[in-house]
């Protein structure tokens, strides 16, 4: 399967979206001579749903459920890649639920995220 | 923002907000700047509206429960989260937004809610968070 990087997440991009979301949390504010700062857990999972819709057009997701393992740093660059897929009953619809990991290229994964969805109609 | 201004640690912290709102094409616009995707072309803001962007829209009340409970001197971080969508939204729905958090659990878990103006569910979640200490935190970035 595919994999998608997006980035650098700059400390730009995170103090857009820290203005944006009104997520002010000081872990997500460059500080330091090397204005270090930690990217938000839910603009990963922002990127996550697009790289979703990226791959999988038309998909309709339905669950998304992530596990962050580790703190992603300003400046950083994430690959994202899905899994293989397994087939889900939930009341008669069939669901498709994959696994997305995402790490820093060369690292080892910081993001694990499970998601469902439907596929379109053919 | 200074670290104090996340540092709650009251004893009479509220463990439940309700907060009402309407989401607006400007609202999602923001969203979608920020991250990268999503509400294009704006004339059709229901047809391209990120799937997370409606539980982006309870951040309000969940920012202000997990600031009154975050300990003196701490910070939260977010270690997980769930997301179970309903209905897509649409621009203009009167939604509310229910959260509730238990600082009992380790981690700590606040769960929301989404609901719209008839009572359907159009999302709920649950988020993870650590408090870590705020002296702690070139140790994270180091």
């Amino acid at each position: 399967m595919t994999e998608t990087v997006f980035g650098p997440i700059t400390a730009q991009w995170i103090a857009a979206y820290s203005a944006a979301s009104g997520d002010d949390n000081p872990l997500h504010v460059a500080s330091g001579a090397d204005q270090s700062a930690i990217v938000h857990g839910a603009l990963i999972a922002a990127l996550a749903e697009r790289y979703v819709l990226q791959t999988l057009p038309g998909a309709r997701i339905r669950t998304m459920r992530f596990k962050f393992l580790s703190p992603v740093k300003a400046g950083e660059s994430l690959a994202f890649r899905l899994g293989l897929g397994r087939t889900l009953n939930v009341d008669d619809r069939p669901l498709i639920e994959r696994r997305i990991t995402v790490r820093v290229p060369g690292q080892r994964p910081c993001v694990i995220s499970d998601c469902v969805y439907a596929e379109p109609p053919s | 923002m200074p670290a104090s201004s996340w540092a709650g640690a009251m004893p009479d912290s509220p463990t439940v907000v309700e907060i009402s709102l309407v989401p607006s094409v400007e609202e999602m616009a923001a969203y979608s700047a920020a991250v990268g995707f999503g509400l294009r072309p704006p004339q059709e803001p229901e047809a391209s509206t990120p799937f997370l962007a409606l539980s982006w829209l309870s951040r309000p009340a969940i920012r202000q429960l997990i600031a009154a409970a975050c300990p003196a001197g701490s910070l939260p971080m977010q270690v997980s989260q769930t997301i179970e969508m309903g209905d897509i939204m649409t621009v203009g729905d009167v939604l509310v937004v229910t959260a509730s958090l238990d600082a009992r659990n380790d981690p700590v878990h606040l769960n929301y809610a989404v609901t719209d103006s008839a009572g359907t569910v159009r999302t709920s979640g649950q988020i993870g968070f650590v408090w870590i200490a705020a002296a702690d935190i070139g140790q994270l970035l180091s």
